[in-house]
């Protein structure tokens, strides 16, 4: 049998599998998801044509598209992307390392949990943003201000984690670990922070989710670079194109972080996996 | 194992828990016991009588709030310069679940600070003792729970340990696994000629494995009796077929129902 021979050999077995085996895959969850989303773009797309809507009010998704290209090759929206997430990443860099650090120090000293849980119990609930003009009036409005709220956004559920996390531990693990030899300082890290894991990670979950939220509002409010402040100029000069374009960016930047977030989950928590 | 010179000695040993309310728990009271180098000694008695407790005041994990704790070097019949080298083999294992077999079982020489190339040559050493060489990268997750105590026996014996306490170690096994890590625990025991104190619920693991078995009372928990175990070694399943076996388990048997009974009607008294 040639070459040619054999390809359309199977092609024709293919097109003869095909209806039935295109129909299955179209109906498996996954793939009805995106159809889901392909008509709904579809479907706004030719709405718009055919009720020919003013672009102001909801502009052809394929013009957004457009737009966020031109606004990624000309309009430097890379600068503010990339503004944006150094002061998400940067504020809860330090609300990490501050946090379980805290959260440690609470959680192995009664009299340092003690002190800090009133704090805490005030400070937590309070929605984050209504500290921005005090933050305004005491640090500005530049790195220092962004890198504070985004810290501020994330540090308590991180702390409250990480506490969580160590008072759950296994006493029976603690007692082994000291029947081993181990001092103070080898059970909080060789045991107390590997059990917490899990759980400051879903601290550090939620406080990422806050800290993007803080970070976007603090910069629709004073920003001069970032999304948060190309959103509200956008805005502005009725630019919706530009608008949508930017909560495009704003919801990938979302979908990337659980997604990145849930693999290191699952490398984390590889010895809970049988 | 190394060679122990040091008897561990409880005089007049006690343990209460401050309760938040009510009356204070008696947990040990006037206990008084030697463990000798060399001897293996098991410590039976009714759930809850503390037998975990002063297996752990031994170790000196726990404090006691009577009494006093005494380490005396045999030779000279003087307090000892310092404890015995020491290591626990748990009920619950408690294995690191984060943790590799071979992480695990490496764990003490870490906290000691053994460098990473010396430490795991020795655990695996310990892993080949406990026939688990090959596991060495598995998860605790991923192994059986004869094999998780395993794991936990290599974990205790690679600190070379004067004295091994273990506490119940085969009490969540299912009864065949029991049996054979009985044995092999009773072989590993009489050819190392170690020191060893064991906490069970079991009569024919007492038997199996001690030299000296205390049986405790109910709460608050003293020492009922100290009964020697003359029976040859090795021994096997077949050592249960002694008669003197079966007079010892008699024995233990009739001491420690009575215990049960009145620990029982304790616990529907305060129901």
């Amino acid at each position: 049998m040639s070459d040619r021979q054999a390809i359309e050999s199977e092609s024709a077995t293919r097109s003869a599998l095909s209806w039935p085996r295109l129909i299955a895959t179209l109906n498996e969850p996954r793939v009805l998801g995106w159809i889901a989303v392909a008509v709904v773009l579809i479907g706004w797309e030719l709405g718009v044509i055919v009720a020919e809507l003013n672009p102001i009010y909801l502009p052809r998704p394929t013009l957004i598209v457009v737009s966020l290209v031109d606004m990624f090759h000309t309009g430097g929206l890379t600068t503010d992307l990339l503004a944006t997430l150094g002061r998400i990443f940067g504020g809860f860099t330090f609300a990490v390392l501050g946090g379980v650090l805290l959260g440690v120090w609470m959680a192995t000293s009664e009299r340092v949990y003690a002190i800090a849980d009133n704090f805490i119990a005030a400070l937590y609930p309070l929605p984050k943003v209504t500290l921005i003009p005090l933050l305004i009036i005491w640090l500005g409005t530049g790195g220092p201000f962004m890198l504070t709220i985004s810290g501020l956004g994330a540090i308590f559920p991180i702390v409250i984690n990480t506490v969580l996390g160590i008072r759950q531990s296994d006493p029976g693990l603690i007692l082994a670990a000291r029947d081993l030899g181990a001092n103070k300082r080898q059970i909080v890290r060789k045991v107390l922070l590997p059990s917490a894991i899990p759980s400051i990670f879903a601290g550090m979950r939620l406080g990422l989710g806050v800290s993007i939220i803080l970070v976007v509002a603090a910069e629709m409010l004073v920003g001069r670079v970032g999304l948060g402040s190309r959103l509200y100029l956008a805005g502005q000069v009725l630019d919706t194109e530009q608008a949508f374009a930017v909560l495009i960016v704003l919801a990938t930047l979302g979908i990337l972080v659980t997604k990145i977030q849930d693999a290191i989950d699952v490398s984390l928590s590889r010895w809970r996996i049988d | 194992m190394a060679t122990a010179t040091v008897a561990i000695e409880c005089d007049e040993v006690g343990l209460t828990y401050p309760a938040k309310s009510g009356t204070p728990i008696v947990a040990l009271e006037n206990v008084r016991c030697r463990f000798s180098p060399g001897n293996v000694t098991a410590i039976i008695g009714p759930s809850g009588c503390g037998k975990s407790t002063l297996l752990q005041i031994a170790r000196g994990l726990l404090v006691p709030t009577q009494g006093k704790l005494h380490y005396v070097e045999v030779s000279t019949d003087t307090a000892a310069a310092r404890p015995p080298g020491m290591a626990t083999v748990w009920q619950a294992f408690s294995l690191f679940p984060w943790r590799t077999v071979l992480d695990n079982v490496a764990i003490g020489l870490e906290f000691a600070g053994v460098p990473r190339s010396e430490r795991e040559a020795r655990a695996r050493r310990a892993l080949a003792k406990v026939d688990l060489l090959g596991f060495e990268n598995k998860y605790p997750r991923q192994l059986s729970g004869g094999m998780r105590q395993r794991v936990g026996l290599a974990r205790a014996l690679v600190m070379e340990p004067d004295v091994l306490l273990l506490d119940e170690p085969f009490g969540s096994l299912d009864a065949q696994t029991r049996l054979v890590l009985q044995e092999q625990l009773a072989r590993l025991v009489e050819t190392s000629g170690t020191t060893a104190i064991l906490v069970t619920h079991s009569i024919e693991e007492a038997l199996l494995l001690a030299d000296t078995i205390l049986v405790m009372t109910a709460r608050p928990g003293r020492i009922a009796a100290e009964i020697t175990v003359e029976l040859p070694r090795p021994r096997t399943l077949a050592t249960t077929h002694d008669p003197a076996f079966g007079r010892l388990f008699d024995r233990i048997y009739g001491l420690l129902r009575d215990e049960v009974v009145r620990a029982m009607a304790a616990e529907a008294g305060s129901a």
